[in-house]
This record gives structure tokens, C-alpha cells and sequence, in this order.
């Protein structure tokens, strides 16, 4: 009879320096002076999402400095409405708010990004808006006494020398859709 | 600040300072030490000894494994007696290591010490270079022709006794001041005590406790404020400020201002001058946490034991003249000078309170929010003298408060509003506080809201535990604001628990904020009187952070407590004694010496400019009456600054003349040039 | 008051395309303050600060130096009305100022878009600071032919004054600019609490987690309805758009009351101006689109 062990398996329990890469953050180290981090707090008690939401600001600094990649699969980082009090704040100056911010950079990089910002891109590259006209508005404005279309990209877009279809090529190219991404942890994103 | 000449006896004194040594030839003897392995694993010394011999004026070059010890300095002494060496140069370790060392050596032998050459051939050359034995070696034999060079140009020093002052000033009577004092008049120096408040004992006769024994501090200073007050030694100026200060380490001339009190002497302290005066302004030694009389006695146990009226907030209907049964009070008393003549000065002027209201998430001093107090305000509420009768009673209603929240780090560690430091003692204090409060109102629910806790004393680790035990909730979060219930008025500090990473809202009566220790407003006026260095903070720069935390930039003048950083009073009363010490040593002794490595002034280049004037931060470098400029050798630290100011060179410093440094430099720099 | 002084005016997106009413009332309140407003021909979305932003910060910059860019050929500072369109433009164009080699960086992407180069000549205006304070409360009361006797909530939004140090025009913890300003139009600014939350929209919250954005707007509905004001003065469209179809939302699913009127102050100034009632708009919004302003005539300079 074979010995496997039942009280001890091989999954660890703790995490380990291996389990981190602090060096994938050094970018935003630089430019948002993490390392200075206290975990004091401030952030998530000034934040206005985190009141209501999953979104804990100091914990998402936390694994910054750590180096816990995880944090780019975490919905978590996308329901801060950048209100800045957390940065206006902060007693060590590390600015959460940009923190954030270069997450999602790297996270849409990663292929992390709703169904639904990606909706908006695709407005941004067809229209030059990220919220289009419709019908009733341009109603709205002949009544009011305005131009229909306003003088904006949109108005000029099928002019020979457009910038739009340039803003298309050259701008926001998203990769694919990464299948492995968030568990969205309960929170239901538009349109589900 | 004038300068004003100084006599002075000379000691040693050879050729004077302002002539070069001439007519007497160089007889350089040079001396290479192995440092065991240390330099000669990596230098060949006997390359360089051999080196050393060729340099013209070089007599004698020696190597030995340990120069330093006993037989290395007999070989010097020796080749001083035999080989009529009469200037040596040691390549060993640095200056500040054996410079010293070999320093005394060769004045033991009739030789000036500043004759003596320290060249650095182990930190500078074979600890750095271990694995480039022959460049070290080539390095070191530049380095010793370099101080060699050097030595060639070398001047004798002299060093004055400077008779001193007995006598020493101490600014501040607070506890550091009056431990500084009453330790200086102890050593037998007469000593005068400028206080600027009606009464001495400063911030600790302000609290209620003082940590980690729970002591009533008045009770614990009384014995020092009553010995300073009737010492023999001790003249205590209160209601009094500096007005002048000249003069440089061993000899101040200070001019003192002391305020009219309008009560004379022999008051009785009966008090009826107060209770019949119709005046009530905010009550500062409360923190505005009361109001009092325009006469009035800063509190029942004041040292001097007198009232005081308050010619501001006075409206002179003399009803106290009137009713004061010994007819003491007297408006026509006069503001008085005072001068005094010290030899030191101690400085103790303490701190002042961070004022919060900086911080404007706090809502510290709005209207509305007077239940928001700060930790200083809170002691004078719970001391024995409170207007409360020591009670703990919100200052909106006059309630008891069932909860109580106090904010750490509050002007304090914090890089975008108020202090970048740590002040080290609102841990304690507030841990003091809370306990308090939960030993006298068991049923009030106490939280101190932290980011950490820090005890670095003996005791104060056991005082924190103990107040956990008595039920005082810690909760590790720095709250990010303090909000107001529009409806009911209720205040709610709004903190994360970021060990159990949820967001609170806790509902409380009180809030305590644990405001930082900042440098006096009075330090702006009494720093440039004293001519101190101030350090980015505010606070009086010290010598040295670790080795002379006592000592200030300027001779002769000493640092004790708050002021030169936030400490508590096991800290500041321990700096004082150290300050007294340090204050009165040359007093005891009657003399500074001092080496006169001062500047000398080549009048055919002055041209007058006063550039050297202006950037001589000690004040040393003055305006004579027909506008020359002259040197207080005293106050001099030969930091050489002004040399650089000159724009002709006409000011050089003893012994690092322009061109004894080129001298020196130019072996070194050759081999850069080649 | 202006001396013709010309604006770009920077429509963005929610204001011309969804409500055009504040870009009517902005038109008619420079016209009458004396200031020149030309059209920022070709201008696309600012772009969007939270949503795009997140994305690629570059393409963002890059974006948004274009708009830039449009107004420097005509030389003219930017005029916007958009607390959103205000933050990306103002800091973009201080940042691109201020880091040469981000310039670089930008102007080389910019090429690939079309014949632009940011050179760092203009400034970006919000209306909210070009009344509050170039104007200021004193002298837009010579301006005005009516007050409104009115109790308003104000919002501020979260980018006209944040971050503090890169906006530069008041304090964002306790600021006056609004309440001073409003209160010469004839609103009482009423306290409530929490005032100076996020409406919630931001950050992308709004267009991907819309459930979240509406839980954090509940809040602040609940403390404004509490004071019971006449409307909500906001200096956002996107703001704006969160206090409609927030109220709407709330409205629909979790049994709330509301129909509180959201105007902008614009729409306000352009009233108080002597615009009539029915360009104010309220008839295409979906709070209080009963409501009349309650006026009180003064005349002009007093």
C-alpha cells in the first residue's frame, strides 16, 4: 500500500518572495512614489466608492509595493470614480489615484477590459465621440435654435482629408479579450 | 551684533599669527605605517618610504608596522631629538583617527602641533584599492608627496586663554530650563533665568499626568521650581525677554527686558484684585479653554506668587487698585532693562503646540465643532487647576462624553500639511490620556485612532499594554476626515481598520487631536538675537545630531529640551544636565582655550568689499571703526568660509592658505593632467 | 465685461449630444458677458478622463493634445463647460507644458494623426472659474436682469478643483467659489451632508459597473433630498447626466420619489440673464420638468 499523505498537501499556505514581482511595478514606483506607502489608510476611508464597494485603496497599494500581479485581474481597480481625495490626502504624497490608473493601463494591455469600455472605444473610432448623437437630440437642437450637428469631428467626419479614419488606426488599438480575466466577485457589470 | 575686542593671555605662542615662519628651514620627517595588514597588504610602503627620501626638505622617512603605538611614536621623537626634525608628516590613517594622536607627540617634543601632517593612505588609498596593489601604491606615493608639499608651507598655531564670565544666562524656564539652571548654580556659577511668562514651570505645569508613572507634575517640579526660586545663585527675571545679545563664547553682554506686572512684591495673593475685575478674555496658559481676569495669577501655584495685569485687555477702571487690601497694585510700574554680563548661554525655550486647524478635513477651531480639542487642551481640562474641576466635560454642553475618539499624527508625519516628522511622545500622551479617561469614567468607550504606536522608553511599552488592558481601543487607521451630522449635530470620524480592512464610521461626543510639537513662535526674533542655526523644522540646529546634541553652531551657546526637537521630559531633563555642563566648564575652569586657526587679512588686497563680513555665518568677521576688517578670534570656527567669499584673496584662513592648498594639490593633479 | 476676448469653446460630448440646452445657455451668457465664442471646428471627445485614460494614457495625451492643438492654430484659450473635458484638457496641456520629453513623445504620435505639433501656447479655461472669479459675484450682478429666489444643493463635481495642485484655483476641502458666486444670482446654498462627494459617474464606473455607480449616487441623492432644495446647481454634464438618469434609475428600482431639477450654471446664469424659461430646457430633462424658476427682477447694475 502506497503512502499519500492527507494531513500535508503540496499546495502552500503562505506565499513566498517567488509569489511576487515587485520589479513589474517599478514604472509606477517612479512616477507615484508607492514605496512611501504607510498603509495608514487615509485612501480607503477618504474614498468615496470604497464606502459602498469591494474597492480598498490601501489594499490595492499594498500589492502594488508587494508585487502581487493579481491586482491586474481585479475588478476591484475599476470601480474608483478618480474622485482624488484619496490623493489630495495622502500624509506620504503617493498618489493612488495615478496608481490606479497605470493598472488599468496595464490591465487593458493584458487584455483586461469590459465589454462595455470597449464599446466606447469603438464609438470614439467611428464617431469621434465617446457618446454619440442620436435622432432625438438632433431634434432637440433644431428646437432650441441650434446647429443639428454640432461642429465637432463627427459633423466633418466624411470630408477627404478626416483625421477620424487616422484616430481609428493610430489610437486606442485594444488587444484581444484575455478569456482568463476578471471573476467580477459578485459585482454585475452593465448589460448582464 | 557688535564685536568688541577681547583680552586675552597666549599661550604657546611662537612667531603670532600674522607672520609666516620664516628664516627657519624645513626639516620634513616622514613616516609610513603598515596599519598591520591594513596598508601594507595593498601599498608597498617601502616604495613610498624610498619616494618620501628623494622629496627635497625631507630629512628623514621612516616605515613601522604600527606607527601609533608606543614604539612608533618613539621613533618620531626620536628622529625629532636626533635628526633635528622639526616637522613631521604621519601616511597612516585619517586625521580624525591618530591626527591627534601624533599631534601631541610632537608638542611633547617643543614642537608647534599644527606642524604635523596627517595623510590618509588607508581610507583613502589601500581599504578602496585592495585589488590594484601597484596603482595604490603609485596613489599613496602621490598622496605623501602631496603632504608633503604641504607640510613645507606649514605655519606654527597658537592657542589663547581666554579669560571667561562667571556667569551663565539660561532662556526658558521651563523644565529643561530650570534643571539647566539649578544644575549650573550648583557648580558654584551665578546664573540668570529669563523667563517670558508671569510664572516658570512652561508645558509640564500645564499637564494633568506625566507618563509612564502617572505623576501630577506639579507635585514632581515643585521641588525645582521652589529651589530655583529661593537658590542663592539664582536670579530669576520673569514676565521678561531678551532684548539685545553681543558679544561671543565667554563673554555675552545681554540686555533684558522685563514687563511691569503692575502688582508689587509683597502681593498677598488673596485674590480679590481678581474677583472684582469686570474684564474676561480667552484664557491662554488654558489653551483658550477658559476665560480669565485682566488682573489675574496664571494659576494658584505660580512661581513668583504674584498676580499680573494684563495692560491690553485692561480698561483701567482701577477697581483693583481699590479693593487690593495691601494697596499693592500700582499702574505706574515701568517696563525694566536689565544687563547682564555671561560667560554661556543656555537655551530652553521649549515648543509650542501644533495648531490643527491647518488640517481642514479636522475641522479643528470652526464654529460648530468645539468638541474637536486637541491633547494640551484636553490636560488643562483634566488638571487639578481646571476650570472644569477636573472634570472631563464636552465644551459644547458641558456633558460627560460616553465616547471619546483621539486622532495620532496630527501635524506630524505628514509630507503635504504640517510636519514631515515624527515628534515621538502623542503615543505616549495620548495613551497617558486615554487611560485617564478610562480609570475615572469606566463607562466611556475611549478608541485612539493610530497609525502606530511608539514607546522607545523604559516603561512605555508596559504603560501601552496596560492602558489595552483597561479597555482602550486601539484602532489602526488615520482617519481622513471628521464629519457632522447635519441634523443632530453628531461627530463621526471616518477611518479605515486597516487590520481588519473595514471602513468605520464611528459615532463619537469628543474628538482629541494629537497635535505635533512645533518650534516657539519666539524662536524667529531670539534665533537671529543669537545668531543660531536653525534646522529646516524650525528647531535650533545642533553641533553634531548624535555626538554634541547639546551644543548649538554658535560657541558659547547651549541647547536644552523641546527646542533643539520634539522630546519628552525624561529626554529634556537629561539634555539639561548635560548643557550645564557643557555651559559651565569653561566657567569653572575661567578660561576658553582655543587654537587661533583664524583668518588673516592682507590690507594691500582688501579691498573693502565686506563679502567676508556677509558670509561669515558665526559672526566672527567685523567692521572696525576706520572700516577695516577684523577677526573675533573668539567666536571664529575656523570653517573657512570666507575665503571663498573674497574676491581678491586678501582674506586667507592659518594653515589653509590658497597656496599651501595649491601646493598640496598639485602632485595629485598632475597625473589627471598627464 | 470681456471685451470680446475669444474662446474656443469646447463642446465635448455629453453637453452637444445629449443635453444641448447647456450649450445654448453658455452661448447666450458669453454673448452678454461681452466675450467672443468661435466654433473648435473638428474637436473630437476631450477624450473622457476616466474611461480612456484607463486605457492608454498616451493615446489619451495624444488625443487630447490634438484638441489642444485645434484650438493653438487659432490661437485662442479653450473654453469649456465640463469638469470632465476640463481635466483632461487643463492638465494635459500643463503637463505637455511642463515635460519636454513627454512633448516629444506625443507630438511624434500626434504626426500619424494629421499636421499637428503642441507648442504650449494656450490655456484651458472652466466656466465655472471664468464666472465664479474673472467675473466674480460683484460684477456678474450688472450682468443680471432676474434673481431666483432659490435653496439649491451645489456640486462640485470632482475635477474642476482636484488634484489641488495641478488646478490651482481654490481650496478643495471647504471651497467658496460656487456658493459666493450662486448667492448673487439669488441661491442659498443649503448644507447637507456629505456635500463634496463624488456624483459616482466617473473613472469608467458609470459605463462598466453601473450598479456601483448607482449605490455611491444613492448616498449622495439621500442627503440631498433630505434638505429639500430647489434644484441641484452642478458645473458638469456629466454630473448632470448622473443626477437625471440617477434619479430616474433610483426612481425606477428602489422605490424613491424623486424629481429634483438639475441645472446647470449655465443654464442658471443664462436665465438670470434675461434667457427665456423655455431655452433653459428643463422640458427635455427628466427631473422637474414642471419647474419654474421663481423670479425676482433687479435691474441691470445692482
Amino acid at each position: 500500500m502506497s503512502c499519500e499523505p492527507t494531513t500535508t498537501d503540496n499546495k502552500k499556505r503562505y506565499k513566498t518572495d517567488v509569489d511576487f514581482n515587485p520589479e513589474f511595478f517599478r514604472d509606477i514606483e517612479r512616477k507615484s512614489n508607492i514605496w512611501a506607502c504607510i498603509q495608514c489608510g487615509t485612501c480607503t476611508s477618504s474614498c468615496e466608492s470604497g464606502r459602498w464597494t469591494a474597492l480598498k485603496t490601501r489594499n490595492i497599494v499594498r500589492r502594488v509595493v508587494l508585487g502581487d500581479l493579481t491586482v491586474l485581474k481585479d475588478p476591484d481597480i475599476w470601480l474608483c470614480t478618480t474622485c482624488y481625495q484619496c490623493y489630495e490626502r495622502c500624509p506620504r504624497d503617493v498618489r493612488p489615484t495615478d496608481v490606479i490608473l497605470e493598472l488599468r493601463n496595464y490591465a487593458t494591455a493584458m487584455g483586461n477590459l469590459s465589454p462595455n469600455h470597449r464599446a466606447v472605444v469603438g464609438y470614439l473610432k467611428t464617431t469621434g465621440h465617446g457618446v454619440p448623437i442620436n435622432d432625438q437630440v438632433r431634434k432637440q437642437r433644431v428646437e432650441l435654435g441650434l446647429e443639428e450637428l454640432p461642429p465637432t469631428l463627427f459633423k466633418f467626419k466624411d470630408e477627404p482629408k478626416s483625421d477620424l479614419p487616422r484616430i481609428g488606426t493610430n489610437l486606442f488599438n485594444l488587444p484581444e479579450v484575455n478569456k482568463e480575466a476578471t471573476t467580477n466577485k459578485g459585482m454585475k457589470p452593465n448589460g448582464k | 551684533m557688535v564685536q568688541q575686542p577681547i583680552e586675552q593671555t597666549t599661550l604657546n605662542a611662537s612667531n603670532g599669527n600674522q607672520k609666516r615662519n620664516e628664516g627657519v628651514e624645513p626639516r620634513i620627517g616622514v613616516y609610513i605605517c603598515h596599519c598591520g595588514h591594513n596598508i601594507a597588504d595593498t601599498v608597498n610602503v617601502e616604495k613610498v618610504t624610498e619616494a618620501a627620501k628623494a622629496l627635497p626638505n625631507v630629512v628623514d622617512a621612516q616605515h613601522y608596522m604600527f606607527m601609533c603605538s608606543k614604539p612608533g611614536i618613539s621613533l618620531i621623537k626620536q628622529a625629532i631629538k636626533e635628526k633635528g626634525v622639526n616637522r613631521t608628516v604621519v601616511a597612516s590613517c585619517s586625521k580624525t583617527q591618530h591626527g591627534p594622536t601624533f599631534a601631541r607627540a610632537i608638542q611633547e617634543e617643543g614642537i608647534n602641533k599644527h606642524l604635523h601632517q596627517q595623510v590618509n593612505i588607508r581610507e583613502f588609498c589601500s581599504w578602496v584599492h585592495q585589488k590594484q596593489k601597484a596603482q595604490a601604491t603609485a596613489k599613496a606615493i602621490r598622496m605623501v608627496e602631496a603632504g608633503v608639499n604641504r607640510s613645507r608651507k606649514l605655519e606654527e598655531v597658537s592657542t589663547k586663554q581666554i579669560p571667561v564670565t562667571k556667569a551663565c544666562l539660561v532662556i526658558g524656564g521651563g523644565i529643561a530650563g530650570l534643571r539647566a539652571a539649578m544644575d549650573t548654580a550648583n557648580l558654584g556659577i551665578p546664573v540668570v533665568l529669563v523667563e517670558k511668562e508671569p510664572t516658570i514651570g512652561g508645558h509640564m505645569t500645564q499637564l494633568n499626568k506625566t507618563f509612564p508613572t502617572n505623576e501630577c507634575p506639579q507635585c514632581s517640579i515643585s521641588p525645582l521650581t521652589n529651589g530655583v526660586a529661593n537658590h542663592p545663585n539664582i536670579k530669576l527675571l520673569t514676565y521678561s525677554t531678551i532684548k539685545s545679545v553681543e558679544g561671543s563664547q565667554g563673554n555675552f553682554t545681554v540686555e533684558i527686558e522685563t514687563q511691569p506686572r503692575y502688582v508689587k512684591e509683597n502681593c498677598t495673593s488673596c485674590g480679590d484684585c481678581s474677583a472684582s475685575c469686570p474684564v474676561e478674555v480667552p484664557n491662554e496658559w488654558d489653551h483658550g479653554m477658559s476665560m480669565r481676569k485682566a488682573i489675574y495669577k496664571v494659576f494658584p501655584q505660580a512661581i513668583p506668587s504674584t498676580y499680573v495685569r494684563d495692560k491690553k485687555a485692561c480698561i483701567e477702571c482701577q477697581t483693583c487698585v481699590n479693593v487690593c487690601p495691601a494697596s499693592v497694585v500700582d499702574f505706574s510700574m515701568q517696563k525694566e532693562t536689565t544687563t547682564v554680563k555671561v560667560g554661556s548661554i543656555i537655551l530652553a525655550v521649549g515648543y509650542d503646540e501644533y495648531d490643527p486647524s491647518e488640517i481642514e478635513p479636522y475641522h479643528y477651531g470652526k464654529p460648530g465643532y468645539e468638541d474637536i480639542i486637541t491633547q494640551l487642551q484636553f490636560e488643562r481640562m483634566m488638571s487639578p487647576t481646571s476650570i472644569t474641576g477636573s472634570q472631563m466635560l464636552r465644551p459644547s454642553d458641558g456633558k460627560i462624553p460616553k465616547k471619546v475618539v483621539m486622532i495620532q499624527c496630527v501635524g506630524s508625519r505628514n509630507d503635504q500639511v504640517g510636519n514631515k516628522y515624527c515628534t515621538g511622545v502623542c503615543c505616549m500622551f495620548a495613551t497617558k490620556n486615554a487611560g485617564i479617561i478610562k480609570d475615572n469614567y469606566p463607562d466611556t468607550e475611549v478608541t485612539i485612532c493610530y497609525i502606530d504606536i511608539r514607546t522607545p522608553g523604559l516603561y512605555y511599552e508596559e504603560y501601552y499594554k496596560s492602558a489595552q488592558e483597561k479597555g482602550v481601543r486601539f484602532i489602526r487607521g488615520r482617519p481622513s476626515e471628521i464629519q457632522k451630522d447635519t441634523k443632530t449635530g453628531e461627530l463621526s470620524v471616518i477611518v479605515e481598520d486597516t487590520l481588519m480592512q473595514v471602513p468605520l464610521q464611528l459615532k463619537t461626543d469628543m474628538v482629541v487631536l494629537s497635535a505635533a510639537m512645533v518650534p516657539p513662535k519666539t524662536i524667529g526674533t531670539l534665533g537671529s538675537q543669537l545668531h543660531v542655526l536653525r534646522a529646516k523644522e524650525g528647531f535650533v540646529k545642533e553641533f553634531h545630531l548624535k555626538m554634541n546634541p547639546t551644543m548649538s553652531s554658535k560657541g558659547g551657546i547651549f541647547l536644552a529640551g523641546a527646542i533643539q526637537g520634539p522630546k519628552d521630559i525624561t529626554q529634556s531633563v537629561a539634555q539639561a544636565g548635560s548643557a550645564a555642563v557643557l555651559a559651565s566648564a569653561p566657567l569653572v575652569r575661567g578660561y576658553i582655550e582655543k587654537e587661533m586657526l583664524v583668518p588673516s587679512i592682507d590690507e594691500n588686497m582688501c579691498v573693502q568689499c565686506g563679502m567676508c563680513i556677509q558670509a561669515c555665518s558665526p559672526v566672527a568677521l567685523y567692521w572696525t571703526d576706520d572700516h577695516h576688517v577684523a577677526v573675533n578670534e573668539v567666536a571664529c570656527k575656523s570653517c573657512g568660509l570666507c575665503m571663498p567669499a573674497c574676491p581678491t584673496g586678501a582674506i586667507q584662513l592659518l594653515n589653509f592658505r590658497e597656496d599651501q592648498l595649491a601646493e598640496e594639490i598639485k602632485p595629485l593633479a598632475q597625473k589627471v593632467c598627464a | 465685461m470681456g471685451n470680446e476676448k475669444p474662446f474656443a469653446f469646447f463642446l465635448g460630448c455629453i453637453m452637444p449630444n445629449r443635453y444641448p440646452q447647456i450649450e445654448k445657455a453658455t452661448r447666450f451668457v458669453m454673448e452678454k458677458l461681452g466675450y467672443k465664442l468661435l466654433d473648435l471646428e473638428r474637436a473630437t471627445c476631450c477624450p473622457a478622463p476616466g474611461v480612456f485614460r484607463s486605457f492608454n494614457k498616451l493615446d489619451w495625451t495624444v488625443t487630447a493634445a490634438r484638441n489642444i492643438c485645434l484650438a493653438e492654430k487659432q490661437g485662442v484659450d479653450i473654453l469649456t463647460v465640463c469638469n470632465g473635458c476640463f481635466g483632461t484638457l487643463q492638465e494635459v496641456n500643463k503637463r505637455l507644458k511642463d515635460d519636454e520629453v513627454l512633448r516629444a513623445q506625443v507630438n511624434e504620435k500626434l504626426k500619424r494623426v494629421g499636421d499637428y505639433e503642441f507648442r504650449g501656447t494656450i490655456n484651458v479655461r472652466h466656466i465655472a472659474e471664468v464666472l465664479g472669479f474673472e467675473v466674480g459675484p460683484e460684477k456678474i450682478k450688472e450682468y443680471i436682469v432676474r434673481k431666483v429666489k432659490a435653496n439649491a444643493a451645489i456640486h462640485y463635481g470632482c475635477h474642476f478643483l482636484k488634484p489641488t495642485r495641478v488646478r490651482e484655483i481654490q481650496s478643495a476641502e471647504a471651497p467658496t467659489i460656487l456658493e459666493d458666486y450662486a448667492a448673487a444670482l439669488g441661491v442659498e446654498s443649503v448644507e447637507f451632508a456629505n456635500k463634496h462627494t463624488c456624483c459616482g459617474a466617473g473613472g469608467g464606473v458609470k459605463s462598466a459597473y453601473g450598479d456601483a455607480s448607482m449605490t455611491i449616487f444613492a448616498e449622495k441623492m439621500r442627503n440631498i433630498s433630505e434638505v429639500h432644495p430647489d434644484f441641484i446647481l452642478d458645473i458638469c454634464p456629466f454630473c448632470h447626466l448622473q443626477f437625471e438618469t440617477g434619479q430616474d434609475w433610483l426612481n425606477k428600482n428602489e422605490c424613491t420619489n424623486y424629481d429634483i431639477p438639475v441645472i446647470h450654471i449655465s443654464q442658471l446664469t443664462a436665465y438670470c440673464m434675461g434667457m427665456d424659461q423655455k431655452f433653459v430646457g428643463l422640458q427635455y430633462q427628466q427631473m422637474g420638468k414642471a419647474y419654474l424658476f421663481e423670479k425676482e427682477a433687479v435691474a441691470s447694475g445692482n
